[in-house]
């Protein structure tokens, strides 16, 4: 039986990879506030709903294009926090790790329609 | 609207959400200050409440012309459900704004803040937010 949470995290394109997961320090991003350095350090955004990520990715398009899902078992690898308002949540863990639990298919945020598929 | 967040649209990820509109801007202009223009860039300002992030308020270059010219209006509104239309007339441009409970609305017009409230703009108004 398979168990465990299930978070979503936009990605940049149709294949999900090592930077998709990288934290802002590991990225070269510099420290804006420093009431958030933990997230900055380690943390990567991700969302507890499909819906949520989707209207996320569609408000900032620059964000991504594709959405992957996340399968959170009782990893002490992995950290969860809620960090924002509702569905909003903070996965702290190295990017190899969070690579490794990415499960299924990746989703389009652009949910194909009937006209799309001619 | 009673919560904000800031985005690195770059990095995909949230750097940070506030409690007021200010105490973001206040970490934009701090980033500004320390890191540069290159730093604002990939950031991204929405508005909001506890359940969700609806309104975009400002993203990348229009961030940037806020910080720079701190340059950001408010129109009070009473209540959530007043509908207020200005509109105002700049040379030969019209522009209108519509202000709903709840939304920021994108102003065409260059200049138009000035004609329409007589106040001398330091940077072309792209957006108006409000509070109550």
């Amino acid at each position: 039986m398979t168990c465990g949470r299930l978070f979503f995290r936009i990605i940049r394109g149709p294949t999900p990879t090592l930077d998709d997961f990288k934290s802002h320090k590991a990225r070269g991003k510099p420290l804006l506030d420093e009431s958030q350095r933990r997230l900055w350090e380690r943390g990567i955004s991700v969302y507890d709903s499909l819906d949520a990520a989707r209207r996320t990715a569609q408000r900032y398009q620059r964000l991504g294009s594709h959405i992957v899902v996340l399968r959170v078992e009782s990893d002490p690898g992995i950290e969860v926090e809620q960090t924002g308002p509702m569905h909003r949540f903070t996965l702290y863990a190295d990017a190899q790790t969070l690579l490794a639990i990415v499960e299924g298919a990746v989703i389009p945020v652009r949910e194909e329609t009937r006209d799309d598929a001619v | 609207m009673t919560l904000f967040e800031l985005m690195d649209v770059e990095a995909g990820g949230v750097v940070g959400f506030y409690p007021s509109e200010d105490a973001a801007l206040a970490v934009v202009r701090q980033s500004l200050e320390r890191y540069g223009p290159a730093s604002v860039l990939p950031l991204a300002l929405s508005g909001g409440t506890d359940l969700e992030m609806t309104d975009l308020i400002a993203a990348g270059e229009e961030l940037l012309k806020l910080v720079r010219g701190g340059f950001i209006t408010r129109v009070v509104l009473p209540s959530a459900s007043q509908r207020t239309q200005v509109s105002g007339a700049a040379g030969l441009e019209m522009a209108h704004v519509t202000l709903t409970g709840g939304g920021i609305r994108r102003l065409t017009g260059a200049n138009w803040l000035r004609t329409a409230f007589g106040q001398p703009s330091r940077a072309e108004p792209r957006s108006i937010g409000y509070s109550r």
